[in-house]
């Protein structure tokens, strides 16, 4: 993991072009400039044989809800444009109507469907149309699920108990209460995967003996630009890999107090021939926090920058869709806009 | 007016709609400049394919901007060299952008297909 300490010229077009300069007190070289005409003799006209060459993609960690990877290669406005529609525009199910049968219990019926809304469903948007306004619900748009709890006393429960979830029976309504009411052909369409809450455990309201609440609930497919319920992530953002760049040498107490600057496992202090000599190790630990930049004794020895196309990427699932179906549902969203745009200029195109 | 969409209509009736994509009143002067206006897009769009029009050597100048935070509009404007025409250099970009995302969905799918990474069953890391 030993990275060759870089020696660093003094903002070259090279480091302009390709380099996020994060100075003491401001961040410059902010924008993208490999544009042609740009810079002469160099020719950076889109070449897709090249993009396809410098792409790559690199996967950290995954796990159910999590993913971490680097996407290098590319630019920010298409990376950023990735992590926007992961965050606002790739569909998932959630609660959109409840409606009340009864509710006695402290939590009012607008507070109670705005928690409700607010449970991720574990269902497949693809298997799932739209619903227009003025459209009837239909097996094919809407998921139905009830939820009738009652609280009353435990007649099993010690006499001086006092822990409401020992005392009363249904003193807590969990996501879990949630019962599917299979419409139409769900049954049969979602035998492998019943659908259902992501999570069980989510306390939606406490109930006190006498209180109930027996709804019932419509799911629809919707988007998350029209409320963060639909929002398939808990977030989804990106950092440009940090680059710590050193001329000369820097060693003995100078060496440890160069380490302190930096989070642990950033730089190394190694001993040559009895000499302590600071190397970094691991860039990408650091949070650039730009500690060092302060201390004179470092003063044009040591240059933060961040590689412009080098992102690192983390995509948190909220539970219904794994972290790497989302990635590839979300570029697929941008892939499908261009084709609805191109056949929207062409047929305005034709009527004119 | 109505007379003859309800005719096209007719003609045509899995036509897209035409509103989603129109070339601003009075802004092609000549085939090599125009704005287009962007119904229901955002930055999202806008700034992708700006930098897929701006990678165009044959295109002077590209721009979006959304004119108001309360319309779900975008206009992105076109300037171009005597080589091509701006609704031409439209259609480069939107060809440009779908290779891109279909390159980043193959490249995706063949690194998870290799499962060099680390795999945690349950949860958050």
């Amino acid at each position: 993991m030993v990275t060759e300490t870089k020696k660093f010229k003094h903002n070259d077009t090279e480091t302009l072009r390709s380099r996020v300069i994060v100075e003491r007190d401001r961040v410059t070289s902010t924008a993208s400039t490999d544009f042609p005409h740009n810079y002469p003799g160099v020719d950076l006209a889109w070449d897709f044989e090249k993009f396809k060459e410098n792409f790559k993609i690199k996967i950290n960690r995954l796990s159910k809800n999590e993913m971490e990877f680097d996407m290098v290669g590319i630019d920010a406005s298409i990376a950023n444009a990735f992590r926007r529609i992961l965050i606002a525009e790739v569909p998932t199910m959630a609660i959109s109507n409840v409606f009340v049968m009864n509710n006695t219990s402290v939590v009012v019926d607008e507070v109670l469907a705005h928690r409700l809304g607010l449970v991720p469903i574990l269902a497949d948007p693809t298997k799932f149309d739209f619903k227009a306004k003025d459209e009837t619900s239909t097996d094919v748009n809407t998921i139905v699920f009830k939820l009738s709890v009652k609280c009353r006393h435990d007649p099993n429960a010690a006499a001086g108990e006092t822990d409401p979830l020992k005392k009363y029976i249904n003193s807590s309504v969990y996501s879990g209460d949630l019962v599917w009411q299979p419409k139409g052909d769900q049954l049969e369409k979602f035998k492998d995967c019943p659908i259902k809450p992501v999570y069980d455990d989510i306390v939606i309201a406490k109930l006190r003996p006498g209180q109930e609440i027996d709804v019932e609930v419509h799911c629809e497919k919707g988007l998350g630009q029209d409320h963060a319920k639909w929002s398939p992530v808990a977030t989804a953002t990106y950092r440009l890999l940090p680059e710590i760049l050193v001329n000369g040498e820097i060693v003995g107490e100078d060496a440890v107090k160069f380490q302190s600057c930096f989070p642990e496992g950033v730089v190394d202090i190694v001993v040559e021939n009895g000499v302590k000599k600071a190397v970094v190790v691991n860039p990408r630990k650091d949070t650039v926090s730009r500690e060092v930049l302060r201390h004179a004794e470092f003063e044009n020895k040591v240059k933060l920058t961040r590689v412009r196309d080098h992102f690192i990427f983390t995509i948190e699932s909220v539970g219904s869709i794994e972290p790497q179906d989302l990635l590839v549902q979300a570029v697929q969203v941008l892939m499908d806009k261009c084709a609805l745009v191109k056949r929207a200029l062409q047929a305005t195109l034709q009527t004119e | 007016m109505s007379a003859t969409r309800v005719v096209r209509m007719e003609e045509d009736p899995a036509e897209v709609d035409t509103g989603k994509v129109t070339i601003v009143p009075g802004t092609m002067t000549e085939p090599q400049c125009a704005t287009f206006c962007l119904q229901d897009e955002d930055h999202t769009l806008g700034n992708a394919l700006r930098w897929t029009l701006m990678k165009n050597p044959e295109v002077d100048f590209a721009s979006y901007s959304i004119p108001h935070p309360s319309e779900t509009r975008t206009n992105v404007r076109v300037q171009t060299s005597e080589r091509t025409t701006a609704v031409e250099a439209m259609f480069k970009g939107l060809d440009d952008l779908t290779d891109i995302c279909s390159h980043v969905i193959q490249t995706f799918q063949a690194e998870l297909a290799k499962g060099e990474f680390e795999y945690d069953e349950e949860g958050a890391f």
